[in-house]
């Protein structure tokens, strides 16, 4: 039962930052509290080890990261896409909102692993070593990774066209795998 | 822009984190309320499962493809439809199927490999290697293991990449995905294309397009050979505009776009399409 009542404790005290975040892991607020939802049944289910061995927001975090990784490689891209459909906003340097639109949208085309890496280090505010601990690869992983991923999004946001359905990437018909490690060599 | 990106990008998490919705008055109430829906689904799906299986046996019974001890022999059995063959019962195909060495060496470097994003193959995990050789530009390895992800072990099917001709301990992992029974690959830059790789059980008929005919606007079709096809795709701006069909014993498996990663503007892993021709050691 105290078990019971820590886990309460934690959910009741977390819930709204978990969504936060796997808000901008999905980029779909429904998926994103299925996200949380499954996140927190694991930790439900581990929750006397979580406790005594690791931080639960630290656990919590690893589970929801890589539950979004695997469930965004499964899904198609497709549905993605749908969800930038609608009008998108004319690119206007000057217009504080259409400017952050577009940094969204372009982090939105990222492979999910690499969307991750930014998401953890621009928004959890964690050190790349942090990031490394949280998606269980290499700090040289996460440093190729946060600058690809940047590079990426400049090299969209400098074509001059906005990042929806105009960039190949964004064509409903595809779908897109993403490499999630440049890290296997031994 | 009059911000760093890396700024704008702080600031534009913190403004779309702050569109999900309030958080509820009692998330405690709505997790256990989730939980026990997911669990009673869980159990009917269990129970389906079980349901299905001794409805099958009953009327495989009944219908006399299962014999009974002294049941009546004579009676006519009805021929079920042909199974589709698993993928990972097929032989391993590709140019290196026959490469005893080189495959030994793959299974001992994905054993206990450190990787990335959570994701581990587990000490001791049976690895089918399905597919291994060379397509344009890259050498391609498609296995079967067991691994952990996300706190939960499961059998997953994994793309592994490398220059041409790499050796085992020089593959990478490229991605990862639940098994299935036909496995789709485009890859491609807009300078140097790339290629578009299916692998289906052995005894499939693969047909892959990757493009229309100008003058007639139809569909150019290459077939496969052994369940396998293997194009190589054009330099193109964006990702040619794929299709696959694969069929086995009169039944369509997969009739779809393949799975695609295709660059503009710059080559995968940041490089030229790779070659490693100093690396070929067949192990």
């Amino acid at each position: 039962m105290a078990d019971d009542d820590a886990f309460r404790e934690f959910v009741t005290a977390r819930w709204g930052a978990l969504v936060r975040t796997a808000f901008l892991l999905t980029g779909d607020h429904g998926q994103a509290e299925d996200l949380v939802q499954a996140t927190l049944e694991r930790m439900h289910r581990h929750w006397r080890r979580v406790e005594r061995k690791d931080s639960p927001d630290g656990y919590a975090r690893k589970v929801m990261t890589n539950l979004a990784i695997s469930n965004a490689r499964r899904r198609r891209f497709r549905e993605i896409s749908l969800v930038f459909a609608p009008e998108t906003p004319s690119r206007d340097a000057t217009h504080p909102i259409a400017e952050r639109d577009e940094v969204w949208q372009a982090l939105r085309l990222l492979p999910p692993g690499v969307r991750a890496v930014l998401v953890l280090r621009y928004f959890e505010d964690l050190s790349e070593a942090e990031v490394a601990r949280v998606l269980g690869c290499g700090i040289g992983t996460v440093k190729s990774q946060n600058s690809r991923g940047l590079e990426r999004m400049r090299g969209l946001l400098d074509s001059g066209d906005p990042p929806a359905r105009s960039h190949p990437l964004a064509r409903p018909e595809k779908k897109l795998h993403t490499p999630i490690t440049e890290g296997m060599h031994r | 822009m009059s911000l760093d990106l890396e700024e704008q990008l702080r600031q534009s998490l913190s403004r779309q984190a702050d569109t999900t919705r309030q958080m509820p008055t009692d998330p405690w109430g709505e997790f256990t309320a989730d939980e026990r829906r997911h669990r009673t689904a869980r159990r009917i799906a269990r129970g389906a499962v079980g349901a299905v299986a001794v409805a099958g046996l009953v009327a495989a019974i009944g219908t006399g493809v299962i014999a009974l001890p002294g049941g009546n022999t004579a009676t006519t059995s009805v021929t079920p439809a042909a199974p589709v063959p698993a993928l990972v019962d097929s032989p391993t195909r590709g140019s290196l199927a026959q490469n005893k060495t080189w495959l030994k060496g793959l299974r001992t470097a994905l054993t206990g490999a450190p990787t990335c994003c959570g994701f581990q193959v587990v000490e001791h995990s049976p690895i089918t290697i399905v597919f291994a050789g060379d397509v344009p530009g890259r050498r391609l390895a498609l296995v079967t293991v067991l691994a952990q992800q996300g706190g939960t072990t499961q059998t997953q099917m994994l793309w592994l990449g490398g220059p041409v001709h790499a050796t085992p301990s020089r593959m990478t992992l490229m991605s990862t995905f639940d098994p299935g029974n036909v496995v789709t690959r485009m890859e491609g830059t807009e300078q140097d294309g790339g290629y578009l790789v299916v692998v289906a059980p052995d005894q499939a008929t693969v047909q892959t397009s990757l493009g229309t005919d100008r003058g007639t606007g139809q569909r150019i079709w290459t077939p496969g050979k052994d369940g396998i096809a293997i194009v190589a795709a054009p330099p193109s701006p964006s990702a040619p505009a794929a299709k696959v069909v694969v069929t086995l014993h009169g039944r369509t498996l997969f009739s779809d776009e393949p799975t695609s990663e295709w660059l503009s503007g710059s080559t995968p892993k940041g490089s030229a399409v790779p070659t490693d021709h100093a690396s070929e050691t067949n192990g």
